[in-house]
């Protein structure tokens, strides 16, 4: 109300305030207000509120038009119904409270207008189906959908029940639900929406949001397959814009959802993980900043599986204290929940592949339940499986005969395995049942067939599944006498039976089967073929002992140089001969082989490869292994530089990179750094809660003790060797074992234990005696070790011994300047010393 | 529709064709901004830059010739955009009185947080106009016409900063106004 009899114009206001406001001083400003409040009190004070004004926030346009928009409210009808208020906007339309104006029931509704801009009679007939099944659809989880019809303005509407409660993730958040507690709650929804889908309707727009929880704690899924409804009648719309007509959250949307794809009951799943996701951990594993919907759908096509743990362990202090907070729990505590099982389950319902999720909801559940109850759970790292059978597509005419990477067997095959040993059981498909073993054989034949990639030595296998092995056992038995005809057949079936026992973990099944196979191609084939340096090159790589492997590469290498056309397999040969020849020592070789590899990598192979980035890796592993700084630096500015396409890189292979980065940092005697980033490997590379940790972890664990020795660190130390003490290499005595025979021999040093000391150390030399064929920077380190051994255990004689060997070597690779030349120089003072002084 | 006497629109364009023009600017306007007004985008309220941009290119291409130039359109556009806004919250508050018979339910009638009031808005703004006919026409233009700080210097011949600053003082009369007045 504009007052009429102020005596000063807005023009006066303005133009004190504008004078005002070229005053800097805030205190000159304040006299010049208080003179004129002496004599027009009333225009100071009106400037006043102005200044204050000001400073808050300005009039903005939006708020104008928001002003405009937001009083379609209140009081208005909307068929039948009148609006009480606005209740929230959607991706959809705008939602109002409402009830019925003719107040014939006390019901409140909430109201969703639908822009249905093809006009209201095409939603009343297009969508007949749709609503008859929805409007069947009772169950005390969702919500109804009570009424539908139209507007005088022509807009059609769905009025449905009214729930009065919170969304899934404030509720949880604001009670400070333990995990446990959200995992009952989703387990209810997942009930619910398995019920939705048994009666064909699928929800596609899942999200918190939608999932309400009421005052008394249960769960009410609201909009169940309004999404389709919508989605008919907004497409092909002009003015609006993109972003407004999905008729899904992009990020709770599952890629075949962005893709535009079919979509059926593995999208709700999806939906489902992402929120369970956020459930956990506080975040949502995917999230696209910008609207375009390109930058969606590049996201929706390249994304991989988040582990709900391993984003919880990349969240900042607080943060992570935050979160743990919210979920009445510690974030270590919580951390250690999440890994494991449950990121496994959420792992299967994010799967970018639908066929890969859970098949049904109630399955979710089940496992959700079984976790609960503290049972196993269906649920694999889909993780591997997926990202290997992307890479058999998109390397399918790389590959004939091939090895598959172990997990994709240990995930796919023998999950695959196991459904039909259940379907047998269950006597369901008569078929199945007999002509099982042929099932089984073109299952195999077929994953044989289909060609697989790199079975990297890198190996990092889990326990052996008990089902499986009865299987494949089964399978090997009839092998020799049911099936298969000719040589090369059974060849090739020992072949993938060795790769099935090589994925369950049953090595020296798998080996066996390896051998039998290279001896039948060997026969049936010749020499001169590239089948049979396949065979050898995979009978090497499962072979026990270095020299072995070394022997059989050696053999396929040399048959596929006299071939007229060496196979694919030749490169792969060359750069694993290249290792194990680093291995044990014999680096003149071990590089020519490299270089020859690289020559024909840089010739046949695009950028990107992933064997590209093996080779660079190699390379690095190399230079580090004859401790050539120099190398280093050049091998890791070569993967640091932009146009070093590391793109297919894997998870293992990143986190590698800084294991040896942490490697070479030990070599120049920058300890604190190599803590540092030995620490950040392991954590990168745990993978799953076994006791055994795997063949990465136990390597690059074996040196961040022997770091950590050395700076002192006793007590983690001695943390982190613990699993060690459970390696198979130890058992084993395999070349692998010297890390961390020598770690624990360190461990035992810095105990003061001598004689546990010496007896790992002299372990460790005995394998390197056997596998080393020429003496290297291992063998140095390692003698050195035995030698710090002996001295404890006061026998200063052979230390000195020992010692005086080990510094002749280490200064003849690392250079007299190393620190670990230096060091070995003061023990071998220190031993000389003591020998003067014994009687 | 016919301009009234007292209508300060009147005041603000000089060509007599103009009421005939300005009609047909603001139904151009009414009819796209219905469409937004009810259909609520979901990203954001409605954005009258590109409204009066597109009101412009439609008559353009329907009568070329036949218009004035941009820069008087753009000013008429933010009148009309004005009018339209302001009539509309005058319909609904009309719209409010006859259905205020529906029961206040457990205090839950939420009156919308930090709305301003338009009609109100719209008065404060006359008053301001009447005196200080320049900020008056700035806000119009920038706020209600969507124009940007450049083209508000450009239709009204000023420079970019006293545009700003009049903006910065209409709006803080404005704003304290409308404390005032909604009381």
């Amino acid at each position: 109300m504009s007052n009429t009899d102020r005596e000063f114009s807005p023009g006066d206001a303005i133009a004190l305030f504008e004078e005002l406001l070229e005053i800097q001083n805030l205190d000159q400003r304040e006299e010049k207000l208080d003179t004129i409040e002496q004599h027009d009190p009333e225009l100071a004070a009106k400037v006043r509120t102005m200044i204050v004004a000001d400073q808050g926030e300005a009039l903005e346009r939006r708020h104008l038009f928001e002003a405009a928009d937001e009083s379609l409210d209140e009081g208005f009808r909307i068929g039948p119904y009148r609006v009480v208020r606005r209740l929230g906007r959607g991706g959809m339309g705008v939602v109002y409270l409402a009830e019925r104006a003719d107040e014939a029931f006390e019901k409140r509704v909430a109201i969703k207008l639908v822009r249905t801009l093809g006009g209201a009679e095409d939603f009343e007939g297009r969508f007949a189906l749709e609503r008859r099944l929805l409007a069947r659809l009772e169950h005390p989880g969702i919500t109804r959908i009570l009424d539908a019809g139209t507007t005088q303005d022509g807009d059609a509407f769905l009025a449905m029940e009214f729930v009065d409660g919170e969304p899934l993730d404030e509720y949880s958040d604001r009670h400070k639900l333990s995990v446990a507690e959200r995992l009952v709650l989703m387990c209810e929804v997942c009930k619910v929406a398995h019920h939705a889908h048994r009666n064909l309707v699928v929800h596609r727009d899942l999200k918190p949001s939608n999932i309400m929880v009421t005052a008394d704690g249960r769960t009410k899924l609201l909009d169940f397959g309004i999404a389709k409804l919508i989605e008919g009648g907004v497409a092909g719309q002009e003015t609006l814009t993109v972003a407004g007509a999905q008729p899904f959250t992009p990020d709770y949307a599952s890629p075949e959802q962005i893709l535009g794809e079919p979509v059926s009951t593995a999208t709700d799943v999806y939906s489902l993980g992402v929120v369970l996701f956020e459930l956990l951990t506080g975040e949502r594993p995917f999230h696209v900043k910008t609207q375009s919907p390109r930058d969606l759908v590049r996201s929706a096509e390249t994304r991989r599986t988040e582990l709900p743990s391993r984003r919880l362990s990349t969240l900042g202090w607080e943060t992570a204290q935050c979160r743990a907070e919210l979920r009445a729990t510690q974030p270590r505590a919580l951390e250690r929940t999440l890994k494991g099982d449950l990121d496994r389950i959420v792992a299967k319902a994010l799967d970018p592949d639908p066929e890969l999720r859970y098949a049904s909801m109630d399955r979710m559940a089940e496992d959700l339940e079984s976790f609960l109850k503290g049972l196993p759970i269906r649920a694999r790292l889909p993780t591997w499986q997926y990202r290997t059978r992307k890479f058999i597509s998109r390397h399918r005419v790389l590959v004939g005969v091939g090895v598959v990477v172990s997990l994709l067997i240990f995930g796919g095959f023998g999950t695959a395995l196991w459904q039909w040993q259940e379907a047998v059981a269950a006597g369901k498909n008569a078929k199945l049942a007999a002509s099982r073993m042929k099932n089984t054989n073109r299952f195999l034949v077929s994953l044989f067939e289909a060609g697989n990639p790199r079975w990297y030595v890198d190996r990092e296998h889990k326990g052996p599944d008990t089902r499986i092995r009865d299987v494949l056992d089964e399978a090997s038995r009839r092998l020799d006498s049911d099936l298969a005809t000719g040589p090369v057949e059974r060849a090739d079936l020992h072949h993938v039976l060795g790769d099935a026992f090589l994925a369950a973990g049953l090595v020296d099944r798998a080996t066996s089967h390896f051998d039998r196979s290279s001896e039948l191609r060997l026969a049936a084939l010749g020499e001169l073929h590239e089948d049979t340096a396949r065979a050898f090159y995979y009978a090497a790589v499962v072979s026990p002992t270095l020299r072995e492997q070394i022997s059989k590469l050696r053999y396929s290498v040399e048959i596929e140089e006299r071939l007229d056309r060496p196979s694919t397999n030749y490169p792969y040969a060359l750069v694993d001969g290249a290792w194990r020849l680093m291995l044990s020592g014999q680096t003149e070789q071990a590089q020519l082989w490299l270089d020859r590899a690289r020559a024909i990598v840089e010739r046949d192979f695009p950028a990107g490869h992933a064997l590209r980035n093996l080779l660079v890796l190699r390379d690095l592993e190399m230079a580090i292994f004859m401790g050539d700084l120099d190398r280093v630096e050049r091998a890791m500015d070569l993967i640091e530089s932009p146009d070093a396409s590391f793109s297919e890189i894997s998870e293992a292979q990143k986190a590698a990179l800084d294991g040896y980065r942490g490697r070479a940092a030990l070599l120049r005697g920058q300890i604190d750094d190599a803590t540092r980033l030995l620490r950040s490997v392991l954590r990168r590379s745990r993978v799953g809660a076994d006791d055994k940790p795997s063949f990465g972890e136990q390597l690059w664990s074996a040196r961040l003790v022997q770091a950590l020795l050395l700076s002192g660190e006793v007590e983690e130390a001695k943390q982190e060797a613990e699993p060690l003490r459970l390696s198979n290499f130890l058992e084993d005595g395999s070349y692998f074992a010297v890390p961390t025979l020598t770690a624990l021999a360190s461990l035992d040093l810095a105990h003061g234990d001598s004689l546990g000391c010496e007896d790992f150390a002299r372990r460790a030399m005995a394998v390197l005696r056997r596998e080393v064929v020429v003496p290297n920077l291992t063998v140095a380190q390692t003698q050195t070790v035995l030698g710090e051994c002996l001295l404890a255990a006061g026998d200063h004689k052979e230390a000195a011994k020992v010692l005086t060997e080990s510094h002749r070597r280490l200064r003849e690779i690392l250079g007299p300047e190393s620190w670990e030349v230096r060091r070995v120089e003061r023990l071998i003072t220190q031993a000389g010393e003591s020998q003067s002084a014994a009687p | 529709m016919k301009t009234n006497p007292s209508d300060p629109t009147r005041h603000a364009l000089e060509d007599p064709a103009t009421d005939e023009v300005f009609t047909r600017v603001y139904d151009e306007l009414k009819q796209l901004a219905r469409g937004y007004l009810r259909r609520e985008r979901p990203d954001h309220t409605l954005q009258p830059t590109a409204l009066v941009h597109e009101a412009y290119l439609r008559m353009s291409r329907l009568e070329p010739g036949r218009w004035p130039n941009r820069k008087a359109f753009l000013a008429m556009a933010a009148r009309a955009m004005r009018r339209i806004l302001v009539d509309h919250a005058r319909r609904r508050q009309a719209g409010k009185r006859a259905a205020q018979t529906v029961t206040l339910d457990e205090g839950k009638l939420a009156t919308s947080e930090a709305t301003v009031d338009l009609i109100a808005l719209d008065r404060a703004l006359d008053t301001l106009s009447r005196s200080k006919s320049q900020h008056g026409k700035t806000v119009e233009l920038h706020l209600f016409g969507g124009l940007s700080v450049r083209e508000t210097a450009e239709v009204l011949k000023v420079t970019e900063r006293t545009v700003y600053r009049q903006l910065r003082s209409a709006r803080a009369w404005l704003q304290s106004e409308l404390r005032v007045g909604s009381g």
